[in-house]
Parts: structure tokens; sequence; C-alpha cells
């Protein structure tokens, strides 16, 4: 190992975060460089000072805060908020669907070329497909 | 350094939260006052290091917190907890750093970077050489752009491990691995002058 390597190295050593044969060749260099040597301990001095760097714990009043935000901010939907407003949606759906069929029910039993002509009766009929919860069932019962 | 907090035993492992996270995502913020004081203490650390002041610090940790709360129903094991909420507060912090005016930046003990080491200790207090050394130290962090002022927070100071920071960075081991290096080379020859001395 040449002396960049090592140097490139050092932080990991440091850290521990060198796999074996790696940590074993920083070490074998390290014996061997009064410069690298140097530059680890020069390192290990400054980690050693920044490990120590010691912050003074959380505030105590920090939750308070916090807490009140929660309250604020907590979700208004909860899971079972969600579930009713899935069921709501679902009955909307439903009835929407049942007047749709209702529909057109009414335009399929409606006299031909009485308030509209063909071309619109096909064009409602089309789009009310779209809502029809059984559409298959109505086709093959024309 | 938080007590819990040491190279190589950054506690970020999590499993006997699962239960407390479960009842945060079913909106009980008491479950989520027991998360907040298992890593308060942490993720202010992280603040205060990368803010440089207290008062930005409390304020940055009460928006990680709220923020996690908010989101904690997206939040999925397949990250611990305690990197999900880290991941929270880096992005929170760098954010930070980005729109903040010059004034966020600065340490409340910046003074003193660019003076002479001290000169002598004939009767050294060894409380005031290391209150001294702290401010050196906080400084030079303070000097640090902000990706790295990151790493080295993470890396050095909170002490994880360099898989943990990969995870919270988004970035692979060998980058954190880089970039821990070049953090720790700036702030070492920041304080070289005083070390030697």
């Amino acid at each position: 190992m040449n002396c960049f390597a090592c140097e490139k190295n050092i932080s990991a050593y440091i850290d521990d975060e060198l796999p074996n044969d790696l940590r074993l060749e920083v070490e074998a260099h390290l014996d061997t460089c009064d410069r690298c040597r140097e530059e680890y301990e020069t390192q290990l001095a400054s980690w050693e000072a920044a490990g120590n760097l010691r912050s003074e714990p959380a505030p105590d009043d920090l939750w308070k805060d916090i807490e009140a935000e929660l309250h604020q901010k907590a979700p208004d939907t909860t899971l079972e908020d969600l579930a009713l407003i899935v069921r709501g949606l679902a009955g909307e759906v439903r009835d929407l669907r049942r007047t749709v069929d209702s529909l057109r029910q009414d335009l399929e039993t409606q006299p031909a070329g009485n308030q509209e002509n063909d071309t619109d009766r096909t064009r409602r009929y089309h789009q009310l497909r779209v809502w029809s919860e059984t559409p298959s069932r109505v086709e093959s019962g024309r | 350094m938080d007590q819990n907090s040491s190279p190589g035993n950054s506690g970020l492992n999590d499993q006997a939260n699962i239960a407390l996270i479960a009842a945060c995502q079913q909106g009980d913020t008491q479950a989520f006052h027991e998360l907040f004081g298992i890593y308060k203490n942490r993720i202010y650390a992280l603040c205060r290091h990368m803010s440089g002041n207290a008062e930005d610090a409390e304020d940055l940790t009460q928006d990680v917190f709220i923020s996690a709360f908010k989101n904690i129903g997206a939040f999925r094991a397949e990250a611990s907890f305690g990197t999900w909420l880290y991941r929270i507060a880096t992005n929170r912090c760098t954010a930070e750093l980005r729109k903040q005016s010059p004034s966020f930046r600065s340490f409340e003990t910046m003074e003193g970077l660019d003076q002479a080491p001290p000169s002598s200790h004939p009767n050294p207090e060894d409380r005031l050489v290391r209150k001294e050394l702290n401010d050196r130290v906080q400084a030079a962090i303070a000097a640090l752009p902000e990706t790295l002022r990151l790493f080295f927070v993470l890396g050095t100071i909170e002490g994880l491990r360099y898989r943990e920071i990969s995870e919270i960075a988004n970035c692979s081991e060998d980058a954190v691995k880089m970039r821990v290096h070049r953090a720790r080379k700036r702030v070492r020859d920041a304080l070289k002058p005083y070390l030697d001395s």
C-alpha cells in the first residue's frame, strides 16, 4: 500500500469500517511510514475532539409545542372515516346505476320517432351504457 | 454526542418500536410521544449541529417530528424507523440550509475560527480548554459545505455506521466513505493548529 491509498482509508480505518484485509494493509503501512502515522494521529485527535462534542439534550418544552401542532394537524380522516367514505361512495354509485338503468329502460320502451330521432336515441343509449351495472344482461335481453 | 450514540452503536434498530409505530399510524399521539422520547435527543443533536444554533434546532426538531407524525402512515418497515426519521431530519436540515440567509449558517460559537490557537495555558482549567476545543470544532463544522457537514455530523458526531448513513443519504457506502473522509480532512485542517499547540 502506498501513502495515497493509506491516506484515503484513514477515516474509514478510524471508524472501523474497513474490511479485514484492507485494515491490515493500512496498519502495516502506518507501522512503516512516519508521515502517514502523523496524518493518522492528527485525524484521530480531531475525530476524538468532534466525537466528544456534546450537544445539550433537547429542551423539555419541545413536546408541548409539537403536541399542540399534532392536535391541530392530526389527520381528520382516520381509517374508520375512510371506510365510511368508501361505503358512502359505493352507495352513491349504486344509486346512480339504478337511475341510469331506469332511464335506459324508459328509453328502450319509448316508441321510436315520437320525441327523438333514432340517432339521438342511439347516442344517449351508448352514453348510458357506461353507467350500466349489467350491460351484458340488458343487451342479451334486447 | 448522545449517550446512546457512539461509533458502532448507533441504536437505529428498533424492532421494539413496531407496536408504537402501528399505534401512531392509527393517530395515537401518546404512542408518538414515546417515540419522540426515544429519538428527540438524536434528532435535536443533528439539527443543532446542522443549523449551528439552538433556536433553529428547536424549530427544525419540531418540524421533523410533526412531519413524521403526519406521514407515519407512509412508513414501511423496509427501513428502520430511526433511519426514516433521520432521513426526514436530514432533508429538512439541508433544505433549510439552502434557503436560509447566511445567518442560519452562522454558528453561535463561530467567533474565533480564524484566530490563532491559544498560545499557552500555564494553569489551564480542563473545562475551559474543553469548551474552547468544542467551540473550534463547531466552528469548523459550520465552515463545511452543507453536504459534507451532513456526512461529518452523521459519521463523526452521531456515530452512525456507513451503511446507515448510506440509507439515510441514499447513496453508496463508498460515497459515504469518501465524503466522511473529505469532511473530516477539512475539520482536521481547521483544528490542526490548535491540536498541534
